[in-house]
């Protein structure tokens, strides 16, 4: 008896923890395989759901998807952008209109609810904080620009950043169209939402889908706040540290320069000439990797930076501050 | 407003992934790689570079002992100053012999006398791709050049120049001739009368037999030109004249934006996206590389990449389009010896070759109207 039950257990804990061949990083071919037939699987479901979003001048085109029976889609604000009202498209190639809601046009997320009475296809939400580096995603759009002759065609990539950038890095190509089109792990659930590109191939900005859970009922009610393209370092609600950072060079890391009253680097006790070496287990090596890094927290989280003084290392432990909130001196101090 | 954001950086693009993270990254694909490349290596030297001015200018599949085939307009481009040379994996130099031109695909099928090498096998019919299926280039050291996935299913991708009438068909319509499902407000159907219900019976005097013959049917229409239909409501047949348009263009993506998105990080071939029949996948294809033979997740050949059209697709001819033609025009081209002199063979020839070409070329037209998700919108 108490082996067999045993052994159902056992059997219930492999289940419980070996995970799907397309949820890791594949190492074989069959696993190659498990994601390929995983996408097989997944493309109807999601494409169905995968819209094509048109101003009513034409002037703005771009993608947007749909996470209710009811109709509710998420897309890019900057696709939405002086719209009240969109032509939505559909995977049939009927069309449709949808009332532009809430935007949030730092985080370049926005809400729109198709007028009609559905039940409209619709995808799950997933987390994008748990979203890792190497992790496979599914993009689709309209690339472009809706095309009546195909579909939104189909993007494999990995994740280049982890989920908690301000904005998601992965490899799926995007291209103009392709905004606000959705952004899928492996299991099928919407992680992110397309935004923008960089001068490289592997540089392709998704909003992570937890930016809209923060202000889901702000965005629902229709609440328009934030600036397109807003440099991080002028946007208050980015967080601080509160040094101003200098190099030396064939050290890698970065030197506290100097300390501004008030801000939590004073509150940590780091000091001048300290060098900063990590933050968390992220290895910062140069401004860059700090302006980086600081971009995966938010105001009020807790990090450990590790800081190398006189040779001895140790811990610092910061709650990081929000740049609104810091003295006035130091904002145009740090420009 | 949207320029402004469709491109956005905060730190500049080599600065935005981790180095820590590239480790992983790199070491991650290094994986992935050796596992294609298990697949790719039976395909060594079943590829070659064909070399112009000291610089490979597209890739080369073995089709057959001796016969290499390629992409036209790069070869054509830079033949401007006498024929590329055909390269193999072991560095020995060959001449080439243009054989067959097809302009249509953007194919050279070339003889390379002497070339010693390992031609590709397709065994019975070519497996056919579906989006999603995992392909990848393979180069001639028999190593892949990168992977992807189907974006979207063989296509045409000149309907967009094709003439534009303002109705929907009935894809549901079993009976003879094309049944209107819908019939858009303003263009040039609605405009001679036509509704929804119409079936439509004959067009410029051919009989419609169906969704298909349409497309046909319009193969040599312009947008701009009128078109004399036959059609029947209610057991009545009528006649009209449709005057086409142009595509209209509500919900492009504007062109200068694009071309602007395209070549950030990325390079494309001069041709590159006017083919009648190619699977677009996401794939990264260097221009360089167009010719090279792809192989899906089996280790099957089952295209040969075309070119790199854009920052997000890379067009693919598969197999089964250029099968046919290597497996009937090769045979005969060495039993009934078509008189080459010293221009390839191409369709618009008067000459036995160019016969045989037309009538292939002609079945794999109507083949490939056949195929794929054909549009209702038309």
């Amino acid at each position: 008896m108490i082996k067999r039950i045993s052994s159902i257990l056992t059997a219930l804990c492999c289940m419980l923890l070996s995970a799907p061949a397309w949820a890791k990083p594949p190492q074989t071919l069959d696993e190659l395989k498990a994601i390929q037939q995983q996408i097989h699987q997944l493309d109807p479901s999601l494409s169905a759901a995968t819209v094509a979003l048109v101003s009513e001048h034409g002037d703005s085109t771009g993608s947007g998807v749909i996470v209710n029976s009811k109709g509710l889609i998420l897309t890019a604000s900057h696709v939405v952008q002086g719209s009240e009202i969109m032509y939505v498209i559909f995977k049939d190639g009927k069309q449709g209109k949808a009332r532009v809601l809430g935007a949030n046009y730092t985080r370049d997320a926005a809400m729109a609810q198709i007028e009609g009475d559905g039940p409209y296809p619709f995808v799950k939400i997933g987390d994008s904080d748990s979203v890792k580096v190497g992790d496979f995603v599914l993009a689709l759009g309209h690339s472009k620009g809706f095309d009546p002759t195909r579909r939104a065609p189909l993007r494999l990539g990995r994740m280049n950043s982890d989920g908690k950038q301000r904005f998601m890095i992965s490899e799926c190509t995007l291209i103009g169209g392709d905004s606000g089109g959705p952004l899928f792990n492996m299991n099928g659930q919407l992680i992110g939402i397309h935004s923008s590109i960089g001068s490289l191939l592997e540089i392709n900005n998704h909003v992570p889908i937890n930016a809209f859970k923060a202000d889901w009922e702000r965005l629902q009610k229709g609440e328009q706040w934030g600036v397109l393209g807003l440099n991080p370092m002028a946007d208050p609600n980015t967080p601080v540290v509160g040094f101003s950072m200098a190099v030396m060079r064939g050290v890698n890391g970065v030197i506290v320069d100097d300390i501004f009253p008030g801000t939590p680097a004073e509150k940590a006790g780091l000091q001048i000439g300290d060098l900063v070496t990590q933050m968390g287990d992220r290895r910062i090596n140069s401004p860059q990797d700090m302006i980086r890094e600081l971009g995966r927290h938010r105001p009020g989280e807790k990090v450990n930076l590790t800081v190398i003084r006189q040779g001895t290392p140790y811990k610092a432990p910061i709650t990081l501050g929000r740049r609104g909130d810091v003295a006035q001196s130091y904002n145009n101090y740090n420009d | 407003m949207v320029f402004s954001q469709e491109i956005a950086s905060i730190l500049p693009p080599e600065d935005m992934i981790a180095d820590q993270d590239k480790a992983i990254l790199d070491q991650q694909a290094s994986a992935i790689f050796k596992q294609w490349d298990t697949l790719s290596q039976p395909l060594k030297n079943s590829s070659v570079y064909i070399v112009s001015g000291r610089r490979c200018i597209a890739m080369g599949t073995v089709v057959a002992p001796g016969i290499v085939m390629s992409k036209l307009s790069d070869i054509a481009i830079a033949s401007k100053h006498g024929y590329p040379a055909v390269v193999d994996i072991n560095g020995n130099v060959y001449r080439m012999n243009p054989l067959i031109k097809i302009d249509e695909h953007d194919l050279l099928i070339m003889e390379v006398p002497g070339l010693k090498s390992n031609p590709i096998t397709i065994a019975g019919r070519p497996a056919q791709l579906t989006e999603g299926d995992m392909i990848a280039a393979v180069l001639p050291d028999g190593k892949v050049s990168n992977f992807g996935i189907v974006s979207v299913a063989q296509r045409s991708l000149r309907e967009e120049d094709s003439p534009y009438l303002g109705l929907v068909i009935d894809p549901e319509w079993t009976g003879n001739g094309v049944k209107i499902e819908a019939v858009e407000f303003g263009q040039g159907t609605y405009k001679a009368g036509l509704r929804k219900g119409d079936v439509i019976t004959k067009l410029n005097n051919v009989e419609l037999s169906g969704m298909f013959s349409l497309r046909t049917a319009l193969n040599r229409v312009k947008p701009g030109d009128t078109v004399k239909v036959e059609y029947s409501r209610d057991n009545q047949q009528h006649k009209a004249s449709i005057k086409t348009t142009a595509r209209p263009n509500f919900g492009k993506f504007p062109q200068q934006r694009l071309e602007v998105m395209n070549s950030m990080g990325n390079r494309m071939n001069i041709r590159r996206d006017d083919f009648p029949s190619v699977v677009q996948t996401d794939m990264t294809l260097k221009p360089e590389y167009a010719g090279s033979p792809v192989i899906n997740l089996n280790g099957e050949v089952v295209g040969i990449a075309l070119s790199r059209a854009g920052r997000t697709e890379t067009y693919m001819l598969p197999a089964w389009v250029w099968k046919d033609i290597i497996d009937t025009m090769l045979p005969r081209l060495k039993e009934e010896g078509f008189a080459l002199k010293d221009k390839p063979i191409e369709e618009t020839q008067k000459s036995k070759g160019g016969q045989v070409l037309r009538s292939i070329l002609d079945k794999l037209r109507r083949a490939i109207h056949g195929q794929g998700d054909q549009p209702k919108n038309y």
